[in-house]
Protein backbone atom coordinates (compact mmCIF):
# COMPACT_ATOMS: atom_id res chain seq x y z
CA UNK A 1 0.00 0.00 0.00
CA UNK A 2 1.21 3.45 -0.87
CA UNK A 3 1.15 5.92 1.96
CA UNK A 4 -1.01 9.02 1.61
CA UNK A 5 1.94 11.33 1.06
CA UNK A 6 3.48 9.13 -1.62
CA UNK A 7 0.08 8.90 -3.28
CA UNK A 8 -0.29 12.67 -3.52
CA UNK A 9 3.25 12.99 -4.90
CA UNK A 10 2.50 10.36 -7.54
CA UNK A 11 -0.70 12.19 -8.40
CA UNK A 12 1.08 15.54 -8.69
CA UNK A 13 3.70 14.03 -10.99
CA UNK A 14 0.95 12.47 -13.12
CA UNK A 15 -0.81 15.84 -13.44
CA UNK A 16 2.47 17.62 -14.27
CA UNK A 17 3.31 15.06 -16.97
CA UNK A 18 -0.18 15.41 -18.44
CA UNK A 19 0.15 19.20 -18.47
CA UNK A 20 3.56 19.05 -20.13
CA UNK A 21 2.21 16.60 -22.72
CA UNK A 22 -0.67 18.95 -23.52
CA UNK A 23 1.75 21.86 -24.02
CA UNK A 24 4.09 19.82 -26.22
CA UNK A 25 1.23 18.53 -28.36
CA UNK A 26 -0.12 22.06 -28.70
CA UNK A 27 3.24 23.53 -29.73
CA UNK A 28 3.94 20.85 -32.29
CA UNK A 29 0.54 20.67 -33.96
CA UNK A 30 -1.18 22.55 -36.75
CA UNK A 31 -3.88 25.19 -36.47
CA UNK A 32 -6.69 22.65 -36.89
CA UNK A 33 -5.59 20.51 -33.96
CA UNK A 34 -4.91 23.65 -31.93
CA UNK A 35 -8.47 24.82 -32.42
CA UNK A 36 -9.78 21.43 -31.24
CA UNK A 37 -7.59 21.73 -28.15
CA UNK A 38 -9.04 25.16 -27.47
CA UNK A 39 -12.54 23.71 -27.67
CA UNK A 40 -11.46 20.94 -25.34
CA UNK A 41 -10.46 23.48 -22.68
CA UNK A 42 -13.91 25.02 -22.34
CA UNK A 43 -15.58 21.64 -22.74
CA UNK A 44 -13.62 20.38 -19.73
CA UNK A 45 -14.82 23.31 -17.65
CA UNK A 46 -18.44 22.71 -18.69
CA UNK A 47 -18.44 19.00 -18.03
CA UNK A 48 -16.76 19.50 -14.64
CA UNK A 49 -19.65 21.82 -13.79
CA UNK A 50 -22.23 19.36 -15.02
CA UNK A 51 -20.55 16.70 -12.91
CA UNK A 52 -21.56 18.50 -9.70
CA UNK A 53 -25.24 18.35 -10.45
CA UNK A 54 -25.69 15.34 -12.71
CA UNK A 55 -22.66 13.25 -11.84
CA UNK A 56 -22.55 13.68 -8.08
CA UNK A 57 -26.00 14.87 -7.01
CA UNK A 58 -27.81 12.77 -9.61
CA UNK A 59 -30.12 15.48 -10.97
CA UNK A 60 -30.28 15.10 -14.75
CA UNK A 61 -29.46 18.44 -16.33
CA UNK A 62 -29.99 18.75 -20.09
CA UNK A 63 -29.80 22.53 -20.02
CA UNK A 64 -26.01 22.94 -19.92
CA UNK A 65 -26.10 24.74 -23.24
CA UNK A 66 -28.54 27.31 -21.82
CA UNK A 67 -26.13 28.09 -18.99
CA UNK A 68 -23.28 28.22 -21.52
CA UNK A 69 -25.22 30.58 -23.79
CA UNK A 70 -26.15 32.87 -20.92
CA UNK A 71 -22.50 33.10 -19.89
CA UNK A 72 -21.30 33.63 -23.44
CA UNK A 73 -23.89 36.30 -24.33
CA UNK A 74 -23.46 38.11 -21.02
CA UNK A 75 -19.71 38.23 -21.57
CA UNK A 76 -20.19 39.40 -25.16
CA UNK A 77 -22.73 42.09 -24.32
CA UNK A 78 -20.70 43.37 -21.37
CA UNK A 79 -17.44 43.60 -23.31
CA UNK A 80 -18.80 44.90 -26.63
CA UNK A 81 -22.08 46.75 -26.02
CA UNK A 82 -21.26 47.99 -22.53
CA UNK A 83 -17.54 48.23 -23.23
CA UNK A 84 -16.38 46.64 -19.99
CA UNK A 85 -12.90 45.36 -19.42
CA UNK A 86 -13.00 41.60 -20.23
CA UNK A 87 -11.54 40.73 -16.82
CA UNK A 88 -14.30 42.62 -15.05
CA UNK A 89 -16.85 40.96 -17.30
CA UNK A 90 -15.41 37.62 -16.25
CA UNK A 91 -16.38 38.33 -12.65
CA UNK A 92 -19.94 38.94 -13.78
CA UNK A 93 -20.00 35.21 -14.53
CA UNK A 94 -20.33 34.57 -10.80
CA UNK A 95 -23.53 36.62 -10.79
CA UNK A 96 -24.87 34.80 -13.86
CA UNK A 97 -24.01 31.48 -12.25
CA UNK A 98 -25.72 32.40 -8.99
CA UNK A 99 -28.88 33.58 -10.73
CA UNK A 100 -29.15 30.50 -12.97
CA UNK A 101 -28.28 28.15 -10.13
CA UNK A 102 -31.16 29.52 -8.07
CA UNK A 103 -33.48 29.60 -11.08
CA UNK A 104 -32.91 25.93 -11.91
CA UNK A 105 -32.23 24.78 -8.38
CA UNK A 106 -35.68 25.62 -7.01
CA UNK A 107 -37.62 23.55 -9.55
CA UNK A 108 -35.27 20.66 -8.83
CA UNK A 109 -36.55 20.57 -5.25
CA UNK A 110 -40.04 19.71 -6.47
CA UNK A 111 -39.32 17.86 -9.70
CA UNK A 112 -37.63 14.50 -10.02
CA UNK A 113 -36.23 12.41 -12.85
CA UNK A 114 -37.79 12.93 -16.25
CA UNK A 115 -39.72 15.99 -15.17
CA UNK A 116 -36.56 17.77 -14.12
CA UNK A 117 -34.81 16.75 -17.35
CA UNK A 118 -37.68 18.24 -19.34
CA UNK A 119 -37.54 21.43 -17.30
CA UNK A 120 -33.83 21.82 -18.01
CA UNK A 121 -34.36 21.10 -21.73
CA UNK A 122 -37.03 23.81 -21.66
CA UNK A 123 -34.59 26.19 -19.98
CA UNK A 124 -31.97 25.61 -22.69
CA UNK A 125 -34.52 26.15 -25.46
CA UNK A 126 -35.88 29.31 -23.86
CA UNK A 127 -32.40 30.81 -23.69
CA UNK A 128 -31.74 29.88 -27.32
CA UNK A 129 -35.04 31.37 -28.49
CA UNK A 130 -34.42 34.53 -26.48
CA UNK A 131 -30.99 34.84 -28.08
CA UNK A 132 -32.60 34.41 -31.50
CA UNK A 133 -35.38 36.91 -30.94
CA UNK A 134 -34.02 39.76 -28.81
CA UNK A 135 -32.21 41.08 -31.86
CA UNK A 136 -31.17 44.53 -30.60
CA UNK A 137 -29.27 42.90 -27.75
CA UNK A 138 -27.98 39.64 -29.19
CA UNK A 139 -27.91 40.25 -32.92
CA UNK A 140 -30.44 37.46 -33.43
CA UNK A 141 -29.71 34.93 -36.17
CA UNK A 142 -27.14 37.28 -37.68
CA UNK A 143 -24.96 36.57 -34.67
CA UNK A 144 -23.00 38.66 -32.25
CA UNK A 145 -19.45 39.50 -33.28
CA UNK A 146 -16.23 41.32 -32.40
CA UNK A 147 -16.13 40.02 -28.86
CA UNK A 148 -13.02 41.08 -27.01
CA UNK A 149 -10.53 38.57 -25.70
CA UNK A 150 -8.95 38.72 -22.31
CA UNK A 151 -5.49 40.21 -22.44
CA UNK A 152 -2.62 39.44 -20.09
CA UNK A 153 0.95 40.47 -19.63
CA UNK A 154 2.26 37.76 -21.92
CA UNK A 155 -0.38 38.19 -24.51
CA UNK A 156 -2.04 41.31 -25.80
CA UNK A 157 -2.59 40.53 -29.46
CA UNK A 158 -5.86 39.12 -30.65
CA UNK A 159 -4.07 36.07 -32.01
CA UNK A 160 -5.98 32.87 -31.51
CA UNK A 161 -3.02 30.59 -30.89
CA UNK A 162 -1.73 32.28 -27.73
CA UNK A 163 -5.19 32.38 -26.25
CA UNK A 164 -4.86 28.68 -25.60
CA UNK A 165 -2.53 29.23 -22.64
CA UNK A 166 -5.10 31.36 -20.91
CA UNK A 167 -7.84 28.79 -21.56
CA UNK A 168 -5.50 26.07 -20.31
CA UNK A 169 -4.87 28.04 -17.11
CA UNK A 170 -8.64 28.42 -16.59
CA UNK A 171 -9.19 24.71 -17.22
CA UNK A 172 -6.45 23.78 -14.75
CA UNK A 173 -7.95 26.09 -12.12
CA UNK A 174 -11.37 24.55 -12.76
CA UNK A 175 -9.87 21.06 -12.38
CA UNK A 176 -8.09 21.93 -9.13
CA UNK A 177 -11.23 23.43 -7.58
CA UNK A 178 -13.47 20.61 -8.79
CA UNK A 179 -11.01 18.03 -7.50
CA UNK A 180 -11.07 19.67 -4.11
CA UNK A 181 -14.85 19.77 -3.92
CA UNK A 182 -15.35 16.23 -5.22
CA UNK A 183 -12.89 14.69 -2.77
CA UNK A 184 -14.18 16.45 0.32
CA UNK A 185 -17.22 16.46 2.55
CA UNK A 186 -19.07 18.36 -0.20
CA UNK A 187 -18.47 15.66 -2.78
CA UNK A 188 -19.52 13.02 -0.26
CA UNK A 189 -22.66 14.95 0.68
CA UNK A 190 -23.61 15.43 -2.99
CA UNK A 191 -23.21 11.69 -3.55
CA UNK A 192 -25.17 10.96 -0.37
CA UNK A 193 -28.09 12.98 -1.73
CA UNK A 194 -27.93 10.95 -4.94
CA UNK A 195 -27.58 7.55 -3.27
CA UNK A 196 -30.02 7.93 -0.42
CA UNK A 197 -31.67 11.27 0.33
CA UNK A 198 -33.58 10.05 3.42
CA UNK A 199 -30.38 8.88 5.07
CA UNK A 200 -28.61 12.13 4.18
CA UNK A 201 -31.39 14.10 5.86
CA UNK A 202 -31.14 11.93 8.96
CA UNK A 203 -27.46 12.93 9.14
CA UNK A 204 -28.52 16.56 9.36
CA UNK A 205 -27.82 17.43 5.73
CA UNK A 206 -30.12 20.05 4.26
CA UNK A 207 -30.91 18.44 0.92
CA UNK A 208 -32.67 21.43 -0.61
CA UNK A 209 -29.76 23.69 0.13
CA UNK A 210 -27.26 21.17 -1.17
CA UNK A 211 -29.11 20.69 -4.46
CA UNK A 212 -29.22 24.43 -5.02
CA UNK A 213 -25.52 24.65 -4.21
CA UNK A 214 -24.78 21.91 -6.74
CA UNK A 215 -26.86 23.68 -9.39
CA UNK A 216 -25.12 26.97 -8.60
CA UNK A 217 -21.67 25.39 -8.92
CA UNK A 218 -22.71 23.86 -12.25
CA UNK A 219 -24.05 27.20 -13.46
CA UNK A 220 -20.94 29.15 -12.41
CA UNK A 221 -18.73 26.64 -14.18
CA UNK A 222 -20.95 26.78 -17.27
CA UNK A 223 -21.01 30.60 -17.27
CA UNK A 224 -17.21 30.66 -17.07
CA UNK A 225 -17.09 28.09 -19.85
CA UNK A 226 -19.38 30.43 -21.79
CA UNK A 227 -17.04 33.37 -21.29
CA UNK A 228 -14.11 31.21 -22.44
CA UNK A 229 -16.17 30.13 -25.45
CA UNK A 230 -17.16 33.69 -26.34
CA UNK A 231 -13.61 34.97 -25.90
CA UNK A 232 -12.19 32.23 -28.05
CA UNK A 233 -14.72 32.28 -30.89
CA UNK A 234 -15.29 36.08 -30.70
CA UNK A 235 -18.59 35.37 -32.43
CA UNK A 236 -21.85 33.93 -31.09
CA UNK A 237 -24.81 32.52 -32.95
CA UNK A 238 -27.94 30.91 -31.49
CA UNK A 239 -27.44 27.90 -33.79
CA UNK A 240 -24.42 27.01 -31.69
CA UNK A 241 -26.58 26.48 -28.61
CA UNK A 242 -28.92 23.66 -29.55
CA UNK A 243 -30.00 20.74 -27.39
CA UNK A 244 -27.54 18.33 -29.00
CA UNK A 245 -24.66 20.13 -27.30
CA UNK A 246 -26.27 19.62 -23.90
CA UNK A 247 -26.55 15.94 -24.74
CA UNK A 248 -22.87 15.93 -25.67
CA UNK A 249 -21.93 17.08 -22.20
CA UNK A 250 -23.98 14.29 -20.63
CA UNK A 251 -22.27 11.86 -23.03
CA UNK A 252 -18.88 13.17 -21.85
CA UNK A 253 -19.84 12.44 -18.25
CA UNK A 254 -21.11 8.98 -19.09
CA UNK A 255 -18.16 7.95 -21.24
CA UNK A 256 -15.50 9.30 -18.90
CA UNK A 257 -16.92 8.13 -15.62
CA UNK A 258 -19.67 9.81 -13.66
CA UNK A 259 -18.71 11.64 -10.49
CA UNK A 260 -14.94 11.71 -10.94
CA UNK A 261 -12.70 14.57 -12.10
CA UNK A 262 -10.32 12.46 -14.24
CA UNK A 263 -13.41 10.83 -15.74
CA UNK A 264 -14.72 14.24 -16.80
CA UNK A 265 -11.42 15.11 -18.46
CA UNK A 266 -11.27 11.78 -20.30
CA UNK A 267 -14.90 12.08 -21.39
CA UNK A 268 -14.48 15.66 -22.57
CA UNK A 269 -11.38 14.69 -24.55
CA UNK A 270 -13.07 11.76 -26.27
CA UNK A 271 -16.31 13.52 -27.11
CA UNK A 272 -14.45 16.60 -28.37
CA UNK A 273 -12.03 14.68 -30.58
CA UNK A 274 -14.22 11.81 -31.74
CA UNK A 275 -16.58 13.90 -33.92
CA UNK A 276 -13.57 15.45 -35.63
CA UNK A 277 -12.18 12.02 -36.40
CA UNK A 278 -15.55 10.89 -37.70
CA UNK A 279 -15.95 13.95 -39.90
CA UNK A 280 -14.89 12.02 -43.01
CA UNK A 281 -18.04 9.93 -42.75
CA UNK A 282 -20.02 13.12 -43.43
CA UNK A 283 -23.72 12.28 -43.28
CA UNK A 284 -23.09 9.09 -41.34
CA UNK A 285 -21.13 10.87 -38.64
CA UNK A 286 -24.01 11.09 -36.13
CA UNK A 287 -24.83 7.41 -36.63
CA UNK A 288 -21.24 6.46 -35.90
CA UNK A 289 -21.01 8.74 -32.89
CA UNK A 290 -24.26 7.53 -31.37
CA UNK A 291 -23.28 3.91 -31.97
CA UNK A 292 -20.05 4.48 -30.08
CA UNK A 293 -22.02 6.05 -27.21
CA UNK A 294 -24.50 3.17 -27.05
CA UNK A 295 -21.76 0.53 -27.16
CA UNK A 296 -19.91 2.34 -24.36
CA UNK A 297 -23.09 2.55 -22.28
CA UNK A 298 -23.57 -1.21 -22.59
CA UNK A 299 -19.97 -2.35 -22.20
CA UNK A 300 -18.65 0.18 -19.68
CA UNK A 301 -21.70 1.68 -17.94
CA UNK A 302 -19.51 3.21 -15.23
CA UNK A 303 -17.32 4.98 -17.77
CA UNK A 304 -13.68 4.63 -18.68
CA UNK A 305 -12.01 6.06 -15.57
CA UNK A 306 -13.07 3.30 -13.13
CA UNK A 307 -11.80 0.80 -15.73
CA UNK A 308 -8.43 2.55 -15.97
CA UNK A 309 -8.21 2.75 -12.20
CA UNK A 310 -8.84 -0.97 -11.88
CA UNK A 311 -6.15 -1.65 -14.46
CA UNK A 312 -3.65 0.50 -12.55
CA UNK A 313 -4.49 -1.24 -9.30
CA UNK A 314 -3.94 -4.64 -10.89
CA UNK A 315 -0.60 -3.53 -12.37
CA UNK A 316 0.70 -2.11 -9.09
CA UNK A 317 -0.51 -5.21 -7.25
CA UNK A 318 1.33 -7.57 -9.57
CA UNK A 319 4.42 -5.36 -9.36
CA UNK A 320 4.31 -5.58 -5.59
CA UNK A 321 3.93 -9.34 -5.75
CA UNK A 322 6.98 -9.57 -7.98
CA UNK A 323 8.90 -7.41 -5.55
CA UNK A 324 7.81 -9.66 -2.68
CA UNK A 325 9.01 -12.72 -4.57
CA UNK A 326 12.45 -11.20 -5.18
CA UNK A 327 12.81 -10.19 -1.54
CA UNK B 1 -34.73 12.21 35.53
CA UNK B 2 -36.15 14.12 32.68
CA UNK B 3 -37.63 12.99 29.42
CA UNK B 4 -35.31 13.47 26.44
CA UNK B 5 -38.15 12.74 24.04
CA UNK B 6 -41.74 13.52 24.84
CA UNK B 7 -44.81 12.79 22.71
CA UNK B 8 -47.98 14.58 23.75
CA UNK B 9 -51.30 13.43 22.27
CA UNK B 10 -49.76 12.74 18.88
CA UNK B 11 -52.24 11.79 16.19
CA UNK B 12 -51.61 11.02 12.54
CA UNK B 13 -54.36 10.46 10.04
CA UNK B 14 -53.86 9.35 6.44
CA UNK B 15 -57.21 10.30 4.95
CA UNK B 16 -59.75 8.29 6.93
CA UNK B 17 -57.18 5.97 8.47
CA UNK B 18 -55.84 6.84 11.89
CA UNK B 19 -52.31 5.43 11.94
CA UNK B 20 -51.32 6.94 15.28
CA UNK B 21 -54.08 7.66 17.72
CA UNK B 22 -53.58 10.13 20.57
CA UNK B 23 -50.23 8.66 21.55
CA UNK B 24 -48.41 10.13 24.56
CA UNK B 25 -45.16 8.77 25.86
CA UNK B 26 -41.91 9.84 27.53
CA UNK B 27 -38.48 8.48 26.76
CA UNK B 28 -36.39 9.12 29.88
CA UNK B 29 -32.82 10.31 29.47
CA UNK B 30 -30.29 7.49 29.67
CA UNK B 31 -32.67 4.58 29.27
CA UNK B 32 -33.22 1.91 26.68
CA UNK B 33 -36.84 2.32 25.70
CA UNK B 34 -38.62 0.04 23.24
CA UNK B 35 -41.72 0.60 21.21
CA UNK B 36 -43.39 -2.64 20.21
CA UNK B 37 -46.62 -3.67 18.59
CA UNK B 38 -48.01 -6.06 15.98
CA UNK B 39 -47.57 -5.46 12.25
CA UNK B 40 -49.31 -2.32 11.08
CA UNK B 41 -49.74 -0.96 14.60
CA UNK B 42 -48.12 2.37 13.70
CA UNK B 43 -44.57 1.92 14.97
CA UNK B 44 -42.82 3.12 11.83
CA UNK B 45 -45.31 5.94 11.39
CA UNK B 46 -44.47 7.05 14.93
CA UNK B 47 -40.74 7.14 14.08
CA UNK B 48 -41.47 9.07 10.92
CA UNK B 49 -43.48 11.59 12.93
CA UNK B 50 -40.67 12.02 15.44
CA UNK B 51 -38.18 12.44 12.58
CA UNK B 52 -40.37 14.99 10.84
CA UNK B 53 -40.83 12.89 7.71
CA UNK B 54 -44.60 13.38 7.93
CA UNK B 55 -46.34 16.30 9.61
CA UNK B 56 -48.46 15.34 12.63
CA UNK B 57 -52.22 15.80 12.37
CA UNK B 58 -52.43 16.75 16.01
CA UNK B 59 -50.26 16.85 19.11
CA UNK B 60 -46.75 17.95 20.05
CA UNK B 61 -43.33 16.34 20.07
CA UNK B 62 -40.59 17.65 22.36
CA UNK B 63 -36.91 16.77 22.18
CA UNK B 64 -34.77 17.96 25.10
CA UNK B 65 -37.67 20.25 26.06
CA UNK B 66 -37.62 21.91 22.63
CA UNK B 67 -40.72 21.72 20.50
CA UNK B 68 -39.69 19.89 17.31
CA UNK B 69 -43.20 19.47 15.91
CA UNK B 70 -43.26 20.50 12.26
CA UNK B 71 -39.48 20.95 12.01
CA UNK B 72 -37.67 19.50 9.03
CA UNK B 73 -35.86 16.17 9.25
CA UNK B 74 -32.37 17.64 8.92
CA UNK B 75 -33.09 20.23 11.63
CA UNK B 76 -34.32 17.54 14.01
CA UNK B 77 -31.20 15.50 13.28
CA UNK B 78 -29.05 18.51 14.20
CA UNK B 79 -30.71 18.74 17.62
CA UNK B 80 -29.03 15.43 18.44
CA UNK B 81 -31.40 12.75 17.25
CA UNK B 82 -29.67 10.01 15.26
CA UNK B 83 -31.44 7.18 13.53
CA UNK B 84 -31.05 3.93 11.65
CA UNK B 85 -33.56 2.58 9.17
CA UNK B 86 -35.70 -0.53 9.02
CA UNK B 87 -34.45 -1.34 5.52
CA UNK B 88 -30.83 -0.30 5.44
CA UNK B 89 -30.18 3.06 3.82
CA UNK B 90 -26.49 3.43 3.06
CA UNK B 91 -24.61 5.17 0.25
CA UNK B 92 -23.77 2.29 -2.05
CA UNK B 93 -21.23 4.05 -4.25
CA UNK B 94 -19.04 5.00 -1.30
CA UNK B 95 -16.67 3.08 0.95
CA UNK B 96 -17.50 2.18 4.55
CA UNK B 97 -15.38 4.96 6.02
CA UNK B 98 -16.84 7.54 3.61
CA UNK B 99 -20.34 6.47 4.62
CA UNK B 100 -19.55 7.16 8.24
CA UNK B 101 -17.89 10.47 7.33
CA UNK B 102 -21.09 11.71 5.70
CA UNK B 103 -22.69 11.38 9.13
CA UNK B 104 -20.29 14.08 10.31
CA UNK B 105 -21.24 16.56 7.61
CA UNK B 106 -22.66 19.00 10.15
CA UNK B 107 -19.70 18.65 12.53
CA UNK B 108 -17.45 20.28 9.94
CA UNK B 109 -18.62 23.86 10.04
CA UNK B 110 -17.02 25.50 7.00
CA UNK B 111 -19.36 26.49 4.17
CA UNK B 112 -18.79 25.65 0.52
CA UNK B 113 -16.97 28.87 -0.36
CA UNK B 114 -15.03 28.97 2.90
CA UNK B 115 -13.80 25.43 2.34
CA UNK B 116 -12.26 26.52 -0.97
CA UNK B 117 -10.64 29.64 0.45
CA UNK B 118 -9.54 28.56 3.93
CA UNK B 119 -7.50 25.61 2.75
CA UNK B 120 -5.71 24.84 5.98
CA UNK B 121 -8.80 24.98 8.21
CA UNK B 122 -10.65 22.82 5.75
CA UNK B 123 -7.89 20.22 5.64
CA UNK B 124 -7.97 20.11 9.43
CA UNK B 125 -11.72 19.52 9.38
CA UNK B 126 -11.39 16.77 6.81
CA UNK B 127 -8.73 15.09 8.93
CA UNK B 128 -10.92 15.40 12.00
CA UNK B 129 -13.85 13.75 10.18
CA UNK B 130 -11.65 10.93 8.95
CA UNK B 131 -10.12 10.25 12.35
CA UNK B 132 -13.49 10.28 14.05
CA UNK B 133 -14.99 7.97 11.43
CA UNK B 134 -12.09 5.54 11.81
CA UNK B 135 -12.43 5.61 15.59
CA UNK B 136 -16.12 4.80 15.29
CA UNK B 137 -15.44 1.96 12.86
CA UNK B 138 -13.01 0.53 15.38
CA UNK B 139 -15.59 1.01 18.14
CA UNK B 140 -18.24 -1.01 16.31
CA UNK B 141 -15.66 -3.54 15.11
CA UNK B 142 -15.60 -2.75 11.41
CA UNK B 143 -12.02 -1.49 11.01
CA UNK B 144 -11.25 -4.39 8.71
CA UNK B 145 -13.65 -3.22 6.01
CA UNK B 146 -13.00 0.51 6.13
CA UNK B 147 -12.10 0.84 2.44
CA UNK B 148 -14.63 -1.70 1.20
CA UNK B 149 -17.46 -0.44 -0.98
CA UNK B 150 -20.79 -0.73 0.79
CA UNK B 151 -22.50 -2.60 -2.03
CA UNK B 152 -20.05 -5.48 -1.47
CA UNK B 153 -20.78 -5.82 2.26
CA UNK B 154 -22.94 -8.55 3.81
CA UNK B 155 -26.25 -7.58 5.42
CA UNK B 156 -25.08 -7.90 9.02
CA UNK B 157 -22.10 -5.59 8.49
CA UNK B 158 -24.31 -3.04 6.76
CA UNK B 159 -26.58 -2.88 9.81
CA UNK B 160 -23.61 -2.19 12.08
CA UNK B 161 -22.20 0.35 9.62
CA UNK B 162 -25.49 2.24 9.63
CA UNK B 163 -25.25 2.41 13.40
CA UNK B 164 -21.71 3.82 13.14
CA UNK B 165 -22.93 6.49 10.75
CA UNK B 166 -25.72 7.43 13.16
CA UNK B 167 -23.17 7.71 15.99
CA UNK B 168 -21.05 10.02 13.83
CA UNK B 169 -23.67 12.77 14.20
CA UNK B 170 -22.97 12.81 17.98
CA UNK B 171 -26.59 12.06 18.90
CA UNK B 172 -27.92 12.05 22.44
CA UNK B 173 -30.84 9.88 21.41
CA UNK B 174 -30.53 7.03 18.94
CA UNK B 175 -33.71 5.95 17.26
CA UNK B 176 -33.29 2.42 15.93
CA UNK B 177 -35.97 1.09 13.61
CA UNK B 178 -35.91 -2.72 13.83
CA UNK B 179 -32.16 -3.04 14.41
CA UNK B 180 -32.25 -6.82 14.81
CA UNK B 181 -34.36 -7.58 11.75
CA UNK B 182 -32.66 -10.03 9.42
CA UNK B 183 -29.71 -10.77 11.69
CA UNK B 184 -28.83 -14.37 12.51
CA UNK B 185 -28.69 -15.38 16.22
CA UNK B 186 -24.93 -14.85 16.61
CA UNK B 187 -25.02 -11.49 14.81
CA UNK B 188 -27.98 -10.55 16.96
CA UNK B 189 -26.22 -11.23 20.24
CA UNK B 190 -23.17 -9.26 19.01
CA UNK B 191 -25.51 -6.44 18.08
CA UNK B 192 -27.12 -6.48 21.52
CA UNK B 193 -23.66 -6.30 23.09
CA UNK B 194 -22.89 -3.30 20.91
CA UNK B 195 -26.15 -1.59 21.88
CA UNK B 196 -25.38 -2.17 25.54
CA UNK B 197 -21.91 -0.68 25.06
CA UNK B 198 -23.36 2.39 23.35
CA UNK B 199 -25.87 2.74 26.16
CA UNK B 200 -23.13 2.42 28.76
CA UNK B 201 -21.35 5.30 27.03
CA UNK B 202 -24.26 7.58 27.82
CA UNK B 203 -26.59 7.43 24.87
CA UNK B 204 -30.33 7.06 25.20
CA UNK B 205 -31.68 4.34 22.93
CA UNK B 206 -35.19 4.21 21.51
CA UNK B 207 -35.88 0.88 19.78
CA UNK B 208 -38.69 0.02 17.47
CA UNK B 209 -38.50 -3.73 17.49
CA UNK B 210 -40.26 -6.91 16.56
CA UNK B 211 -37.82 -9.36 18.00
CA UNK B 212 -38.89 -10.23 21.56
CA UNK B 213 -35.51 -11.72 22.35
CA UNK B 214 -33.92 -8.29 21.90
CA UNK B 215 -36.72 -6.25 23.43
CA UNK B 216 -37.17 -8.26 26.61
CA UNK B 217 -33.45 -8.59 27.24
CA UNK B 218 -32.26 -5.04 27.06
CA UNK B 219 -35.21 -2.68 27.44
CA UNK B 220 -35.68 -0.82 30.69
CA UNK B 221 -39.05 0.46 29.57
CA UNK B 222 -41.44 -0.87 26.96
CA UNK B 223 -44.36 0.87 25.31
CA UNK B 224 -46.84 -1.33 23.46
CA UNK B 225 -49.10 0.11 20.80
CA UNK B 226 -51.86 -1.43 18.74
CA UNK B 227 -53.90 0.30 16.04
CA UNK B 228 -51.85 3.41 16.75
CA UNK B 229 -52.90 3.69 20.39
CA UNK B 230 -50.91 2.88 23.51
CA UNK B 231 -52.21 -0.26 25.22
CA UNK B 232 -49.52 -0.84 27.82
CA UNK B 233 -46.32 0.59 29.24
CA UNK B 234 -43.88 -0.70 31.83
CA UNK B 235 -40.94 -3.01 32.39
CA UNK B 236 -40.52 -6.24 30.46
CA UNK B 237 -42.15 -8.31 33.18
CA UNK B 238 -45.10 -5.95 33.53
CA UNK B 239 -45.76 -5.83 29.82
CA UNK B 240 -45.46 -9.59 29.40
CA UNK B 241 -48.21 -10.18 31.91
CA UNK B 242 -50.55 -7.52 30.62
CA UNK B 243 -53.73 -9.18 29.25
CA UNK B 244 -54.21 -6.49 26.59
CA UNK B 245 -50.73 -7.10 25.23
CA UNK B 246 -51.25 -10.83 25.10
CA UNK B 247 -54.56 -10.29 23.36
CA UNK B 248 -53.01 -7.96 20.78
CA UNK B 249 -50.14 -10.30 20.03
CA UNK B 250 -51.85 -13.68 20.27
CA UNK B 251 -55.44 -12.89 19.41
CA UNK B 252 -58.77 -12.84 21.21
CA UNK B 253 -59.07 -16.63 21.46
CA UNK B 254 -56.04 -17.07 23.65
CA UNK B 255 -57.20 -16.46 27.20
CA UNK B 256 -54.72 -15.34 29.78
CA UNK B 257 -53.96 -18.13 32.20
CA UNK B 258 -54.76 -17.00 35.65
Amino acid sequence: MLTMKKKTIVQLIAWAVALAAVLIVFKSSNVYIQSIMNMLMYNIVLVLGLNFITGLTGQMNLGTVGMLALGAYTYGILTVTAGWNPWVALFAMFAVGFAVGRLLGYPSLRLKGFYLSLTTIGFGEIIRLLATNIEPLTGGTMGFGNIKRLSTWFYTSQAKSDYFYLLLAFAVAAIVIANRIVNSKWGRAFKAVRDNPEAAEASGINISRLKIQAFTLAAIYAAFGGAMYAGYNTYLNPSGFTLEYSQNYVAMLMIGGIGTVPGCIIGATIVTILPEMLRKFADYYWIMFCTVCIVMAILVPDGLWPLIKKLFARLSNSAQKRKAKVA
Amino acid sequence: MSAILKLVDVTKQFGGLTAVDDLSMDVETGTIHSLIGPNGSGKTTTTNLIEGVYPVTNGKIYFKNTDITGKETHEIARYGLGRTFQNIKLYNTMTAVENVMVGGHELARLGLLASLVRVRDFNREERMLKEKAEELLAYVGLSGIRDEYVKNLPYGKKKVLELARALMTDPQLLLLDEPAAGLNPSERSAFIDLLNRIHANGKTLFLIEHNMDVVMNISEMITVINFGAKIAEGTAAEVQNNPDVIKAYLGERYKVKK
